[in-house]
């Protein structure tokens, strides 16, 4: 795909998912996700937040097409990947890549975890040998790990090791977006700090535009410099994060922002600043 | 804003003691596996190592010494052909091994190909699971009979008769297995990378149901031998002069009651036989799930003395 492309990097648009119903008839289905619209810009991360429940996940699955859409479009660098064909598709998903919730049931638990990446380097066609350990190492340490993890197994790392794993394969394919789904959700408060900086620290190298859900406020405002809040289905609120942290015009969001408490301590704890 | 992250900040952790975590690991300590394997090693000493020692034709007539009684020249004694009923025991006890093997490998290979097919594509599951369906609804038994009655009784159509019977059960065995590991994230994550439903099938769902696979193929295994043994009993399994267990028994009921050893020496195999391989079963069960083991084992062990005919 051509990168150089003007527009945004991800354009969804009018994107609905109804769970449950006879193709695409909206009447007995659960609307999931119902009308949802936004975008987002090469290197930016937009925030999506709201509560359990809300539609976040469908919508992540929704722009990585890992589940069809009930009407709507999502583009890529322009292109609508609900056009694409199966093949096409799976060429399609190396540009845009998933880090989920739970890191140790999004790996193989029989494989260990340096083949995984080294798999997903392969699909994509990256490496054609098993012998590009050097990209491999290198990928580990960048994620902060060492090469010796290579060789276990999932069941041998804690979670936030896993995480880092996860993150190590999703960046070994050179995404220009990853979608990630709570991906500290699962974590300690100590290792989620960890793992956030990490974040950071690629977007900055990587020009790696994210699609950052949470259902934690504090953590989006941390990472984000476009929140939508989620309500219902619905995306009651999108703008500059700024913008809708300091002066929210929806009800529901006010009701978010004063549900987060604001203790010196913990808003210094959490105080990452955006890339600038 | 650049941080250097440390690796020494998340230590590799000592490795021994995930060690317990392996299968193989908990496999080989089981106490099923200790008691089997000892087993197995008796039995293959007394039926494969020593007759060629002993060195007894299983086939040899010789009417002069029809049904005599065990002594040191014909340690089981003769049956009533005058045959040496040792070499005969060991020479069922090899059929019943091959049987056994060959039964276990061969519906293991297809139930895992259909059971994998139905599972993972749902335009032939329908089709697949119907015909299991309608396999399964007959008594094991009866339909191994049938088979064999409209085949013909031969060590090989034995064979295929039982790979048929077996087979439905392991292909639903399979088939709930990727059903379940389908749905699992990681599998999604796959999805997510770009992996065709090829890869997806081969290198990440099968592999996971190699675990229930070989606890199937252990129980399998037994099965086979029992019912190899029943079918012969009933007359309608591997036809003489070929020795098997269970046309040994067939001759011998006639003559239990002046000849008993022509009973009691094949059955004594086969009660040991048929528990080795689930002693086997077991381990790789417990192994598999150390919580629950303790429970099982004592079921298992019951129903490996009352004779089991569960997947039949
Ligand atoms: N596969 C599914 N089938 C039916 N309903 C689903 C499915 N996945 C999610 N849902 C429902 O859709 C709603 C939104 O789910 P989700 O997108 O996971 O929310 P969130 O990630 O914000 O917690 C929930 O009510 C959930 O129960
Ligand atoms: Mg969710």
């Amino acid at each position: 795909m051509n990168r150089s492309k003007a527009g945004p990097l991800l354009d969804v648009k009018d994107l609905v998912k109804v769970y449950g119903s006879r193709r695409s008839g909206r009447q007995n289905g659960y609307v999931a996700v119902d009308t949802v619209s936004f975008d987002i810009e090469r290197g930016r991360t937009f925030g999506l937040v709201g509560e359990s429940g809300s539609g976040k996940s469908t919508i992540g699955r929704a722009v990585l097409r890992l589940i069809e859409l009930t009407s709507g479009e999502v583009r890529i660098n322009g292109t609508n990947i609900g056009r694409l064909s199966t093949r096409e598709l799976r060429r399609a998903r190396q540009e845009m890549q998933m880090v989920f919730q739970d890191p140790y049931s999004s790996l193989n638990p029989r494989v260990r975890v340096g083949s995984t990446i080294r798999e997903a380097m392969r699909i994509c066609g990256k490496t054609r040998t098993s012998g590009h350990n050097g990209e491999l190492n290198e990928l580990l340490l960048k994620v902060g790990l060492t090469p010796e993890f290579a060789n276990r197994y999932p069941h041998e790392l804690s979670g936030g090791q896993l995480q880092r794993i996860a993150i190590a394969r999703a960046m070994s394919v050179s995404p220009s977006l990853v979608v990630l789904d709570e991906p500290t959700s699962a974590l300690d408060v100590s290792v989620q700090k960890g793992i956030l900086k990490l974040l950071t620290d690629i977007q900055i190298e990587h020009n790696v535009s994210y699609l950052f859900i949470s259902h934690d406020i504090a953590v989006v405002r941390a990472m984000s410099d476009v929140i939508g809040v989620m309500k219902a289905g619905k995306l009651v609120e999108t703008g500059a994060a700024e913008q809708v942290l300091d002066n929210p015009q929806h009800e529901y969001t006010k009701e978010l922002l004063t549900a987060v408490p604001k203790l010196p301590g913990e808003s210094a704890a959490l105080a990452f600043s955006a890339p600038e | 804003m650049t941080l250097k992250l440390n690796p020494a900040s998340t230590p590799v952790e000592p490795r021994a003691q995930n060690r317990q975590l392996t299968f193989s690991y908990r496999f080989l300590r089981r106490p099923a596996f200790r008691v089997g394997a000892t087993l197995a090693v008796l039995l293959l000493v007394l039926a494969v190592v020593i007759p060629p020692i002993v060195g007894y034709d299983p086939y040899s007539v010789d009417p002069s010494v029809r049904l005599s009684p065990p002594s040191f020249t014909h340690l089981y004694g003769t049956d009533d052909f005058g045959r040496d009923l040792f070499s005969r025991t060991n020479g069922g006890f090899q059929v019943s091994l091959m049987i056994g093997a060959s039964v276990a490998i061969s519906s293991a290979i297809l139930g895992t190909l259909l059971g994998a097919l139905a599972g993972y594509y749902r335009a032939v599951d329908a089709i697949i699971m119907r015909i299991c369906d309608g396999l399964m609804a007959f008594p094991g038994i009866l339909l191994a009979m049938a088979l064999v009655a409209s085949l013909g009784s031969s060590l090989v159509n034995v064979i295929i008769a039982l790979v048929i019977v077996l087979t439905p059960g392991i292909a639903r065995l399979i088939r709930s297995r990727v059903l379940a590991i389908k749905e699992e994230l990681f599998i999604e994550a796959m999805r997510s990378q770009g992996a065709s439903s090829l890869r997806i099938l081969l290198r990440h769902i099968l592999p996971n149901t190699l675990n229930v696979l070989l606890v199937q193929v252990a129980y399998i295994f037994a099965d086979s031998i029992m019912v190899e043994a029943a079918l012969s009993f009933l007359g309608a399994g591997v036809a003489p002069p070929t020795p098997s267990l269970g046309n040994i028994l067939y001759d011998g009921k006639q003559v239990f009651l002046t000849s008993p050893w022509m009973v009691i020496f094949p059955s004594l195999m086969l009660i040991v036989m048929v528990m080795v391989v689930n002693f086997f079963g077991d381990a790789v069960r417990e192994a598999l799930d150390p919580k629950a083991s303790r429970r099982r084992w004592t079921q298992r062990s019951k129903s490996v003395w009352l004779g089991r005919f569960s997947n039949v």
